[in-house]
């Protein structure tokens, strides 16, 4: 390995010979001119038709340019072996040129936001600001996949068990980009906003359209567990809390002291769900109920010390702070959701009804749909009235995921053979 | 254990890492203090380790939610892949290198505190968290070091002192880096699908960690088409490493990445 590094290095250093660009063998100057080209010619398209968004065409059109996609490197590479177009097409200055252009698409992306229309004209007109429907973005994707695929087919024929990291690795990525972008034609996201009491059969998707399901479901209780309240000292200046350290927040626990911004306190009591009573907080479970905590602060200096009660509030009740002096109260902040869940009656067309909790991270399935807890309404946090479930159909998932698989064994190949697959990865047809 | 005791923590396991370091240097004229480089070494480890067991204890979660957490495993792993790039390689520097950087890791923790928060918002709580937050710390320490292995390539180069192992380990480092990397990115998309409905969101984080791992595949390209022409391919992995940068920090500070997902 090392020798023939070796000779490799002062041959392509002594022998290299600038070629005019457009004279085959091609190399990166035209990948490169190639791909300029690309983005240029998308950009442009983008100018002239301004306010027009590009979206995947839906079943079969999308399953038609699909195959059609995964064909021409067939036929191509079949009829054509020879052709140095072809051969270029095949080769890594061709895809490196692909690999720049998406990642200039992806980068632009990345810099300007998305999906917000930007005061700046020129930007919304180029289509920065929703790249992944703009021409240059679908084009230096279009131009990837075909490299891509020009790549993946030489080297499948005729089909080498040497080449099997090389193809999990390069089909793998084919079937997950192709998958996914002419999937999206087909992928449908809905969501439906319950209300306990109510059945629900329709839903709204992504540009506010009403979609009839093949489902409905009614919420029967919405369930919120939270994490206990922390507590703080709050600037009245800033209205901010000041955090410096970890001793500036705490979790709010009966029978905790400590020492926050030089004032010594003692929580005596906290109730998860409590009313006001008077000048006191009792606990009681009902609907708007708030946390509370009786505290006793004393300053260092003065010796003196404040006990009162401090009450985050919710919608119902209103907050409560313990004021320490002109500057300084101690505040508690908007306990934080631990989980949240729906129970939900589901009713299909084929007939089928069953209860199910639909919590976050654990979505269920029904005809077709995968059921997600999508929101609630967070002003009223546990008490919400409301559970918006989202619905999403992708009949694409099994095909990117069959790439997602392939790439894993990609991934595990490259771990196995480490630095040999750059030797097979080496150009051995130059 | 909780945040309080971390400097004492971090002072500790620099120093151990310290001393591990001078034993080294010395061990090329005494060999015989070799053995307290790994005597040294191992013992910050195993400060650091009951440190981050104790925090996850007492989080009653994963220690991986916060910007901190992530770069108290990255101080961890960094080591490690220093650690064995030595024992492999036989290359003592990039131990060094790796050392330094995870204690300067150590460090910005101390100059910026955390909160003792047990929070972690149902989003997270997934059995996909661990190993998707894992493989990609362990990426990132992997890329770490070749890039510092591309600049000593690009300085041993200008010098024709180049030796084929260094450039050897620069491959094998991303090599391994970008499986993880690509393990990790699907690991999420796998996450994505069960929590936010979709497998790709065009998450400004997923931008970047897409940009990321493009741009190690533009490496491998460039590596595997003309082998003998080292310096492209080690500018584009010094580079790599300033995207990823932006994928792991710099997208909380990206105006575009303010709705993001991924902001912690």
């Amino acid at each position: 390995m090392s020798n023939d590094q070796t000779n490799r290095i002062d041959t392509t250093r002594i022998g290299y010979v600038r070629k005019p660009v457009w004279v085959h063998p091609w190399g990166y100057a035209e990948a490169f001119v190639i791909a300029a080209a690309v983005l240029v010619i998308g950009f442009a398209l983008e100018w002239v038709t301004p306010g027009k968004s590009l979206s995947a065409p839906s079943w079969p059109w999308n399953g038609l340019i699909g195959g059609v996609m995964l064909l021409i490197p067939i036929v191509l590479q079949v009829t054509l072996p020879k052709n140095p177009m072809i051969l270029w097409m095949s080769r890594i200055p061709a895809s490196m040129g692909a690999i720049t252009a998406v990642t200039i698409s992806v980068l632009l992306m990345g810099l300007f936001v998305q999906g917000q229309s930007s005061p700046v004209a020129w930007v919304n007109r180029l289509g920065l600001t929703e790249m992944t429907s703009s021409w240059p973005f679908l084009m230096s994707i279009a131009w990837f996949l075909f490299v891509l695929g020009m790549t993946t087919v030489r080297r499948s024929i005729p089909l080498k068990r040497k080449n099997i990291g090389f193809l999990l690795n390069h089909l793998g990525l084919w079937i997950v980009v192709a998958g996914g972008i002419f999937g999206s034609g087909d992928l449908q996201r809905v969501t439906m906003t319950l209300e306990q009491g109510q059945t629900v059969w329709y839903g709204t998707d992504r540009d506010g359209n009403m979609v009839e399901m093949p489902l409905a479901l009614e919420l029967k209780r919405f369930h919120m567990e939270e994490y206990p309240p922390k507590m703080g000292v709050l600037n009245h200046e800033t209205g901010n809390l000041i955090v410096r350290n970890e001793k500036d927040l705490v979790e709010i626990e009966a029978g905790s002291t400590g020492t926050m911004s030089g004032w010594h306190y003692q929580i005596h009591k906290f109730y998860g769900e409590s009313g006001q009573i008077g000048d006191r907080y009792e606990p009681i479970n009902d609907y708007g109920a708030a946390p509370s905590a009786l505290v006793e602060a004393t300053n260092p200096d003065s010796g003196d010390t404040l006990r009162g009660w401090i009450s985050c509030g919710s919608f119902a009740m209103k907050h409560r702070f313990l004021q320490l002096n002109e500057e300084y109260s101690l505040a508690m902040t908007v306990p934080q959701s631990k989980r949240y869940m729906s129970l939900v009656q589901l009713y299909t067309k084929s007939g089928e009804t069953g209860l199910i909790d639909i919590e976050v991270n654990q979505p269920r399935s029904a005809e077709g749909w995968k059921l997600y807890q999508y929101s609630y309404d967070d002003r009223y946090g546990k008490w919400s009235p409301i559970s918006v479930i989202e619905a999403v159909r992708d009949p694409w998932l099994p095909v990117v995921y069959t790439g997602f698989i392939m790439m894993l064994f990609g991934a595990g190949y490259i771990l196995w053979k480490g630095k040999e697959m750059a030797n097979e990865a080496g150009e051995d047809d130059q | 254990m909780t945040w309080t005791v971390y400097p004492v923590v971090a002072a500790v396991t620099s120093g151990l890492w310290g001393l591990s370091l001078m034993m080294l240097l010395t061990g090329r004229f005494k060999p015989k203090v070799m053995p307290l480089t790994h005597l040294f070494f191992w013992s910050g480890m195993l400060v650091l380790t009951v440190f981050i067991l104790g925090l996850w204890g007492s989080l009653d979660r994963p220690p991986m939610r916060t910007l901190g957490e992530t770069r108290l495993w990255y101080s961890f792993f960094m080591p490690l892949v220093g650690y064995l790039t030595w024992r492999h390689w036989g290359l003592g520097w990039v131990l060094s290198y790796s050392l330094l950087m995870a204690a300067v890791f150590l460090m910005i923790n101390v100059l910026n505190p955390e909160v003792h928060d047990r929070a972690l918002m149902p989003a997270l709580q997934s059995p996909w968290f661990v190993p998707h937050v894992i493989v990609y710390i362990f990426a990132y320490a992997l890329l770490a070091v070749s890039a510092i292995v591309a600049v000593r390539v690009l300085w041993d180069d200008r010098r024709d002192l180049l030796k084929p192992s260094t450039l050897l380990m620069a491959d094998n480092l991303v090599y391994i880096g970008f499986a993880f990397l690509t393990l990790g990115l699907i690991f999420g998309a796998l996450w994505g699908k069960e929590a936010w409905g979709h497998y790709w969101n065009w998450d400004p984080k997923e931008i970047w960690a897409l940009l990321t791992w493009i741009v190690y595949l533009g490496y491998f390209h460039i590596r595997a088409h003309r082998p003998g022409k080292v310096r492209p391919a080690m500018w584009t992995l010094a580079f790599a490493f300033l995207v990823l940068l932006v994928c792991w920090f710099g997208v909380n500070y990206l105006p575009s990445a303010q709705g993001s997902i991924h902001t912690y």
